[in-house]
């Protein structure tokens, strides 16, 4: 009857599980494009803005605005490889059976939302320190 | 990273229990994101909903309970695990009226800088 090892359950708790990773990496992708977006418009508007002081002085200030969203884009990526993989694996285990989660997936997948939590604070801050020194 | 020492404890509790618990977890994570996804949102992409400093405050804040939902919402996974692994009931969290009173308090805050705003 059944293909797999495990029969089917009735309440298709490891199908259930897998679309929860699903949502977990769509929800993650909205945070990867707006992370983007908010780094692209700062490439594009701080040459515009600065430009006529910074070639006029030779400071190379207007390139440091968006490092901080720089570096918070490059964590998001991190982030998205690690959770993807995460996700990736547990659907391995879950397509061939109901086994319980390892514990240090969790704690990985965990820990690269603090990271890219963390990223994304430090960015805004440095982001305001340098809207207020300019 | 090994497992955890609780891990090797009590009898492995019935497959829809963990799984449940699984989907909760993450739950919780996509809460953390969806924070976080707001707080960059409004710092980067709405320049005029709040004056300079408030805006920092808000969306530092904002990403602040977004990362401590990630590490609570691991902890909570792992606690209700142990106590379903001893049988245990589980234990009482209160991350759901913290995050009440913080869903509150971000709309309420809001809605006070949306009428200000000139």
């Amino acid at each position: 009857m059944s293909r797999t090892r495990t029969p089917r359950d009735p309440g298709l708790q490891p199908e259930r599980t897998l679309l929860s990773w699903r949502r977990t990496m769509l929800t993650m992708l909205v945070v990867d494009l707006l992370i983007g977006r908010a780094w692209l418009t700062s490439l594009s508007v701080q040459p515009a803005s600065g430009s006529g002081l910074a070639s006029a002085s030779g400071t190379p200030s207007a390139a440091a605005p968006p490092l901080g969203l720089g570096a918070c884009a490059a964590v998001a990526a991190g982030t998205t490889a690690v959770l993807a993989c995460c996700a990736i694996v547990r659907s391995r285990e879950l397509k061939a059976g109901t086994a319980a989660p390892p514990a240090r997936l969790l704690r990985i997948a965990a820990i690269a939302v603090v990271a890219l939590s963390a990223a994304a604070i430090a960015a805004m801050l440095l982001g305001s320190q340098l809207v207020r020194a300019s | 990273m090994r497992e955890p020492e609780w891990r090797r404890t009590g009898k492995m509790p019935d497959y829809r229990f963990s799984l449940a618990n699984e989907r909760t977890f993450l739950a919780w994570i996509r809460t953390a994101l969806a924070l976080l996804a707001g707080a960059v949102a409004i710092d980067q992409l709405a320049p005029q909903f709040a004056p300079g400093a408030g805006r920092v405050v808000l969306c530092v804040a904002l990403a602040g309970v977004g990362a401590s939902l990630a590490i609570l919402s691991y902890r909570r996974w792992a606690r209700r695990e142990e106590a379903m692994r001893h049988g245990r009931e589980l234990p009482h969290s209160s991350m759901l009226l913290g995050m009440t009173v913080v869903v509150s308090l971000a709309a309420l805050v809001f809605a006070v800088l949306i009428l200000l705003r000139p």
